[in-house]
């Protein structure tokens, strides 16, 4: 008994004596020199894996709107999984920490900042925080923060009738001119929300930060942003049409809007997200609500950013931001100036993946856009930032957590497939929604922010497969991460013509080649010709080329003119390189 | 549920006057005999910032200085079977109340807390002499660290029954108890609709902890004189089934797995080596559910809800030394605890430990004043959520005051004391308290309190 306790004692003194000079000191480590060599997967932190149940405070099983107990560690526990997928970059939801609850939705998914200095406790310590980043890098998977600095969550009132307390009203008997009145989340007023009494208008209505800690909504923190003159105070946008809403109102919810034209604001918001950038080994960040910040916010935001990634040597600190719209300009000019190194390109989500791969429209639309590219967007790299340019660099990607699924209006996986081989061969960096590669359908927020868990991780259904098969493909053929993307046929037709939905491209870089080659028809047989105008490549005459996705490899001679026609069943594709380029991805 | 208390309360006092009354003319073997004892302690406080005086811990038991107000209140009856010679069986029943907290005349607040801590009655000297058995509520307790409050090795509040064995001159113990606390981990009761507009109570989830115990104890006496020494093996088991929660939209339900716990430890004493001396050393380790205490809810579970692998290792040792005109008490114990989740940089995960001295002056035949000194530290494995680095918190205690008691012995009781004692604090302990807190900014800390202690007759466990 005595040896037992020796050893007991001994074992236990042992495992006790834990050092926390490792997590006490952020690692830094440089993973990636090409961002297009990336493969972004984009997840939900709530969502993707719960591996600690000790966080679980308020878990709603099942209720989509509220916590269903995802963490870091869960991450850590299903790096195999992502490392089985290929994907080399994960972009996780916001780390800080948010209201818990409102209106009965909860801050799951982190864009309810309450503070901009703490980590949200549902997802674990700073300490779990680091741990992760590290372990992910440890497998070569870079990390990516969503960071928020437009709004901070619905953390005070307007005070509208002066009475001191947050109210709802309706008022109006009518009938028909009834009217609700919320001092949370007021209509957008120029002059800012103004108070009201009996009398008339009594001038701008104050604001007041609330205390009720049993939901987090309490004054945000660093208390600098407790200053009501932080924030613009004008009420809840109504019109996306007009600029100065964007810009300074409060985004719908009751987020409410912060000045971010004040340089006091701006320096503020810096340090907050260079905070982050000490106190964990980042290797980017994505952006939230870009169109609703100034310009001149950004051009000086950003380039701090960059330069604070960079003391901790940090050179290529990846910064995109996301403009919710689907005109290509606007979300183009935030990629000048300094500002992004990249933009979520959301009109290609609609003019591609949604108008082209999912309904079938004409292939021209993809080509017009692409060309607008050249307009739209950097084509430099901005002073500082990541070394390819904003042309090259754009993260593409068919759904994510803000809009339906691409599943959920037509569920067609083989539409998915062939949606998936275009974000994966396509110039830019491809980004996945998280359950992109289990078959998720899910509609509008939150039914697009499923739990990951319920399907297992299964690893051998169609979907998961193709994905990993295509990335897999990408990470071996230069010309698809890095080449440039040249249009090589694009039509007008979606009916019965020859070429209804064709669409094709080469990918070329140190003369390396490759032509993806897509059928967006799912109805006609077409072929890569036009009465007797037939696709033009850059390959020589004679060569031939291999189709290397898929199992069955068809192979196919370019003509002594360079021409190739090619015939694509309905809804398919083809990934064609030099055959000695296919022998050695065969090997 | 107060109201039934205080009338609980009322009869112990009652049958314990009434025993005292009657003390002289009790017939053992007849009719049985009552009599009372009781523990308390009482304590106003200040902090000298026209607040009331806090204790000031960073460790799970702290000094004893501050310890709230607390009283019990001993009902015990006992009946001899037949004349001593015929029979060693008696047997009797002890009822103890005891009462926590702030006091009526503190709050203004007609209500105590209050509990049985004992309910149980139990037989002796069966087995000619050799056996003796209980049955109820009680508290099951071996020594303990008097200066911080705690029995560190056998201490169970317990449900059950158990047995004594003396084996000369060995002693064993065995004890199979249960609890099922008033929480939703062992616990839930759902109001459901009836065939009328009435609701009915269901009794959805009831998973009871078993618990047992047992305990080895030989004592002797290796020199001539009072000198003793006392050697204790020790161990528990404590063993929870699965149960099935639902949630509150009564239709979701979470599984809730069946868990396990284990305490193994020991104990060297010895007392009497000085005259009214005694020291003890205690060396305890446990995991799972044994880890957590048989009241806590166990957090920092595994993925599977578990408590597998939490852990709690100790060693505590206790005693004092009577050297006229000097007694001096101490008390110390260094504790490691870990929770069963997996999470390396945790801070429920932690060292702690405590040292603590204090010596009495005897001058003249009351008058015993005192001083004690302390120190306390905790080392967790975790990053502060502040500034995200590991910090050691501490704490220096040091306290003065005079004291009266009846007999120059460091345990003489009844004690009325006055104290003094200044806490320093510093950053890392300061930063445990929240930032609204103003003891955040309070580097020292006084506490001066009013006090006395008792116990009488009260040795019910």
């Amino acid at each position: 008994m005595k040896n037992t306790l020796i050893f007991f004692a001994l074992t236990t003194l042992a495992a006790g004596c834990v050092s926390t000079d490792e997590i006490e000191q952020v690692q830094r480590v440089n993973l990636v020199d090409d961002w297009r060599d990336e493969v972004i997967y984009q997840l939900m932190v709530d969502r993707f894996a719960n591996g600690d149940v000790n966080n679980d405070w308020n878990v709603d099983p099942g209720h989509l709107g509220r916590w269903q107990g995802g963490d870091w560690q869960g991450i850590i526990d299903r790096l195999d999984y992502l490392e089985e997928l290929g994907v080399t970059t994960i972009w996780i939801s916001p780390v800080v920490r948010n209201v818990e609850e409102d209106a009965g939705f909860s801050g799951y998914h982190g864009y309810w900042t309450q503070a901009y200095d703490e980590v949200n406790p549902h997802f674990g310590d700073m300490a779990k925080l680091r741990e992760m980043v590290d372990a992910a890098h440890e497998r070569e998977i870079a990390v990516i923060l969503d960071v928020v600095t437009n709004h901070v969550g619905q953390l005070f009132y307007y005070d509208i009738n002066l009475n001191g307390s947050p109210d709802e009203n309706t008022y109006g008997s009518d009938g028909e001119n009834i009217e609700h009145l919320t001092e949370w989340d007021p209509d957008y007023d120029p002059r800012g929300v103004q108070s009201y009494t009996s009398l008339g208008e009594s001038g701008p209505a104050p604001i007041y930060f609330v205390n009720y800690p049993e939901s987090n909504r309490v004054p945000p923190t660093p208390e600098d942003f407790a200053n009501t003159a932080w924030y613009n105070r004008r009420g809840r946008v109504t019109s996306w049409e007009e600029d100065d809403q964007v810009v300074y109102g409060d985004f719908p919810g009751g987020l409410k809007d912060l000045k971010t034209e004040l340089p006091e604001v701006q320096d503020a918001l810096l340090r907050a997200f260079q905070f982050w950038i000490d106190n964990a080994d980042f290797d980017g960040f994505r952006v939230d609500t870009l169109k609703h910040v100034e310009h001149e916010f950004w051009q000086y935001w950003t380039p701090g950013i960059r330069d604070h990634a960079a003391s901790h040597g940090k050179e290529e600190f990846f910064i995109f931001g996301e403009a919710f719209d689907g005109d290509d300009a606007l979300i183009g000019s935030f990629t000048f100036d300094g500002e992004m190194d990249s933009a979520f390109y959301f009109s290609q989500k609609f003019q591609a993946f949604d108008d082209v791969f999912k309904w079938g429209g004409a292939t021209s639309g993809i080509e017009t856009l692409w060309k607008q590219r050249l307009v739209n967007y950097g084509d430099e790299p901005a002073v500082g930032g990541i070394s390819a340019p904003p042309q090259q660099t754009l993260v593409n990607f068919m759904d994510n957590h803000d809009v339906a699924r691409f599943l959920f209006d037509l569920p067609d996986e083989a539409r998915l497939h062939l949606a998936l081989a275009f974000l994966l061969t396509i110039d830019g960096i491809p980004c996945i929604y998280y359950g992109t590669e289990q078959g998720f359908d899910g509609g509008n927020d939150p039914g697009n922010r499923e739990v990951l868990w319920d399907t297992g991780y299964d690893t051998t259904g169609d979907t998961f497969v193709t994905t990993r098969d295509l990335i897999a493909l990408r990470k071996a053929i230069t010309p698809l991460r890095r080449g440039d993307s040249t249009v090589v046929w694009a039509t007008d037709h979606t009916g019965d013509e020859d070429d209804a939905g064709i669409f094709a491209f080469e990918r070329s870089v140190d003369g390396d080649r490759a032509l993806v080659v897509f059928n967006t028809s799912f109805e006609n047989v077409s072929v890569t010709a036009e009465g007797d105008d037939v696709m033009q490549t850059g390959f020589a005459g004679g060569t031939t080329l291999v189709d290397v996705w898929r199992d069955v490899r068809g192979s196919h001679t370019v003509e002594s003119d360079g021409t190739l026609q090619l015939e694509l069943p309905p809804g398919t594709a083809m990934i064609l390189v030099e055959e000695g380029v296919a022998d050695s991805l065969d090997r | 549920m107060a109201l039934a208390g205080v009338l609980v309360y009322l009869l112990a006092l009652a049958a314990t006057a009434a025993s005292a009354e009657e003390k002289g003319a009790c017939d053992e073997q007849r009719w049985g005999c009552f009599s009372g004892g009781t523990y308390g302690r009482v304590q106003p406080s200040w902090n000298l910032r026209g607040g009331s005086g806090s204790p000031a811990n960073l460790v799970s038991h702290g000094t004893r200085i501050e310890l709230p107000p607390y009283a019990e209140v001993d009902f015990y009856y006992r009946k001899t079977l037949a004349p001593a010679h015929e029979s060693p069986v008696t047997t009797g029943a002890v009822v103890t109340v005891g009462f926590l907290e702030d006091l009526f005349h503190f709050t203004g607040d007609f209500e105590q807390s209050l509990a049985l801590r004992n309910l149980y009655g139990w037989a002796r000297g069966l087995g000619n002499g050799r056996v003796d058995i209980w049955a109820g509520s009680r508290m099951v307790r071996g020594d303990d660290i008097y200066l911080v409050d705690w029995w560190p090795l056998d201490n169970l509040n317990t449900y059950g029954g158990g047995a004594t064995f003396h084996l000369d001159p060995v002693d064993l113990d065995l004890h199979v108890g249960t609890n099922r606390l008033s929480d939703d981990f062992q616990f839930q009761e759902l109001e459901v609709t009836t065939d009328t507009p009435e609701t009915a109570s269901v009794v959805y989830m009831d998973r009871q902890r078993t618990i047992a115990s047992i305990r080895a104890t030989i004592t002797g006496h290796p020199a001539a004189g009072d000198f003793g020494i006392k050697g204790r093996l020790y161990a528990e088991f404590h063993g929870l089934p699965p149960g099935l929660l639902l949630y509150d939209d009564g239709v979701r339900q979470e599984d809730l797995p069946s868990d396990l716990g284990w305490v193994v430890g020991g104990q060297l004493g010895m007392w009497d080596f000085l005259p009214g001396s005694h020291m003890n050393l205690f060396v305890r380790g446990a995991g799972g559910l044994g880890a957590y205490g048989e009241f806590a809810v166990p957090f920092g579970l595994d993925s599977e809800k578990k408590t597998t692998r939490a852990r709690e290792f100790l060693v505590g040792v206790s005693g004092n030394v009577e050297l006229q005109p000097v007694g001096i008490m101490a008390g110390a114990y260094v504790r490691y605890f870990k929770d069963a989740d997996p999470n390396v940089y945790d801070l429920d995960d932690k060292w702690e430990g405590i040292v603590v001295v204090r010596p009495h002056v005897y001058v003249g035949r009351y008058f015993q004043p005192f001083c004690e000194l302390s120190y306390q530290r905790q080392v967790p494995n975790g990053l502060s959520p502040e500034t995200h680095v590991q910090e050691p918190a501490g704490i220096f205690k040091f306290a003065v005051g005079p004291s009266v008691a009846f007999e120059r012995w460091s345990f003489a009781r009844p004690r009325f004391h006055v104290v003094y004692q200044l806490s320093a604090l510093d950053e890392n302990a300061r930063k445990l308290y929240d930032e609204l807190d103003p003891r955040r900014e309070q580097p020292l800390q006084h506490y001066v309190g009013i006090g006395v202690e008792w116990w009488i007759n009260s040795s019910s466990y």
